[in-house]
């Protein structure tokens, strides 16, 4: 017993002596990135995926433009660096990312097991939420039973609409139409509806970073936590369209 | 049909036994929460899945032995003349399986991520309006984690020794043992931090082998127990030498000329047969009654020992004719 218990107290002293000396390690940046540091991030290159999907990321012949990459501009800026932005696919530009050749990956992207199997995704930024707008001149039905709802010709909501008794009606144009309409209520402020209590679905919106980089991700996830106003502008890009 | 008594604890043990009753549903409260909070903050590293599933896998020893003493004191019955003792044991044996299937599977899990040299991400929570390192969150909660078990396991051997529930003792001494694998979640988390990103599958790793062998050890004695083995005191490597002593009381008597007793483990008591050659055949029926009397008051853990006559040419039985027939 005498000789496990000494066992014991020595196995608990070289333990805190490996946690101290981690720390000693670290310093006072903690925690720091597996595969790029961070002092080569700061005042360095930032490589950016992008792919389009507006009003999140827009392909404009003036370079890109959304209210992504109007967050990752500020970021940059944050850090002095500079942004190389790269078009792909979603696909491609995960894949990319896994492999450690860009540090961030945005285009709309939403919390779920794609963009988590290869890539780390921060938490959600932003919160879509899906609800049921009717022409300012009539007034909100008091359910949806039965009403006939608009939704965009390829969409993820008509399920969830066909539970709470709506019949959604993919419609090629979504714009200035005189019935109900099912979109993000960001959308459908922008297109003047008035928007109704219901919660259809929700989108969590994130940005897919590389796997193990956890101060990169701190910082990034500081700085989509501060970035303020982002349903006006949402509202603001899509009105602009 | 001749059914058993069913078995009571001298009132003294009674009372031990009902500490470690309270004890063992305090410990469960204790890790319900320790999993409930663990549960919150798992993030992406696998030192904390395999940490938490170990705390979750925790939960079974107590949930076991509280319903086996609840099931065990249930009287003999024409079904089940023996009674109920075993209970525990059948709770065990599963406990155990459990653990060491467990185990192994987080063992491979592991060291998949290692082959692999995947890059865990261990992100950022907002608390308070202030956004922090999960990591540092992980460590408070992981110290959080090793406390209360470092503490109900000391209390737990100890009172599992004195009522010699075998079970509990084992339980108790894994707990007293997790605060290593609470550390090696620690030094993984940080080591992520760090940079090295083995550190986390690594420390995973550590604490499925530690799982792994608990769950063995426990397998052995639960198989122990159900092959009759001769009686163990809990907190011992090697057997309790009770039948020699056993023998020596029977052969005290005026009437016996030679003794042998053989017992097994039926759960936290011992049943068992003593062979007794008597000089003379004379009351032997009422001599044998007696012996059997005196021998089931002789220590509080036997339950039952039937002692039977033999003549004398046949007296040390032979592992193959002591079969009765």
């Amino acid at each position: 017993m005498q000789s496990k218990d000494s066992f014991i107290s020595c196995v608990f002293r070289t333990n805190m002596l490996l946690i101290c000396a981690v720390f000693a390690l670290a310093g006072c940046r903690y925690p720091v990135n597996i595969e790029r540091p961070m002092t080569e991030m700061q005042g360095g290159e930032l490589n950016v995926g992008l792919s389009e999907n507006p009003p999140w990321v827009i392909h404009t012949d003036q370079g890109p433009a959304g209210l992504e990459v109007d967050i990752i501009r500020a970021l940059a800026e944050n850090m002095d660096a500079t942004v190389n932005w790269h078009w792909d696919s979603e696909g491609n530009l995960l894949a990319a990312l896994s492999q450690y050749q860009l540090d961030l990956v945005a285009g709309g992207l939403t919390q779920d097991s794609n963009v988590s199997a290869l890539a780390t995704p921060t938490k959600a930024y932003y919160e879509s939420r899906y609800s049921v707008g009717v022409p300012r001149n009539t007034s909100l039905p008091s359910h949806l039973e039965g009403v006939e709802v608009a939704i965009p010709v390829v969409n993820h909501i008509a399920h969830a609409l066909k539970k709470e008794g709506a019949i959604p009606h993919p419609t090629p144009d979504l714009d200035a139409l005189n019935q109900a309409v099912a979109n993000p209520s960001w959308w459908l402020h922008a297109h003047n509806y008035q928007v109704g209590d219901w919660e259809i679905a929700t989108d969590q919106h994130v940005m897919a970073l590389p796997k193990g980089e956890n101060a990169w991700m701190l910082a990034v996830q500081r700085h989509l936590n501060s970035y303020p106003g982002i349903e006006q502008r949402l509202q603001h890009l899509e009105a602009e369209q | 049909m001749k059914i058993r008594k069913l078995y009571h604890l001298p009132p003294e043990k009674q009372q031990d036994l009902d500490y470690l009753i309270r004890l063992e549903w305090w410990n469960l409260a204790f890790r319900l929460s320790i999993v409930a909070i663990l549960g919150t903050v798992l993030g992406n590293s696998q030192a904390m899945k395999v940490a938490w599933l170990e705390d979750m896998l925790s939960l079974i020893p107590p949930i076991a032995f509280l319903l086996a003493v609840r099931f065990r004191n249930r009287p003999p019955n024409k079904t089940y003349p023996y009674g109920y003792q075993r209970a525990t044991i059948i709770a065990f044996l599963c406990t155990a399986t459990a653990l060491s299937a467990m185990g192994l599977f987080l063992l491979g899990d592991s060291l998949l991520k290692l082959a692999h040299q995947e890059h865990p991400s261990i992100g950022a929570i907002t608390l308070f309006g202030e956004t922090i390192w999960m990591g540092w969150v992980m460590v408070g909660v992981l110290i959080y984690s090793v406390i209360p078990p470092v503490i109900i396991g000391r209390l737990q051997t100890k009172a599992a020794a004195k009522v010699h529930e075998k079970t509990v003792f084992a339980d108790g001494k894994m707990s007293k043992a997790d605060w290593m694998t609470g550390m090696a979640a620690i030094v993984g988390v940080l080591g992520v931090g760090a940079g090295f990103w083995w550190a986390d599958a690594v420390a995973a790793a550590i604490i499925a082998l530690d799982v792994t062998k608990d769950g063995i050890t426990n397998l052995k004695e639960a198989i122990g127990d159900l092959l009759d083995r001769r009686p163990h005191f809990t907190s011992r490597e090697k057997p309790e030498h009770m039948e020699e002593a056993l023998e020596a009381e029977l052969c005290a008597m005026p009437w016996v000329a030679a003794a042998s007793v053989r017992l097994r483990e039926e759960g936290p008591i011992f049943s068992g047969e003593a062979f007794v050659t008597p000089h003379s055949n004379d009351d032997l029926a009422q001599h044998l009654k007696e012996a059997s009397q005196h021998l089931n008051n002789y220590d509080w853990r036997i339950y039952e020992v039937v002692v039977t006559a033999w003549p004398n040419e046949e007296h040390t039985p032979s592992p193959v004719n002591a079969t009765p027939s």
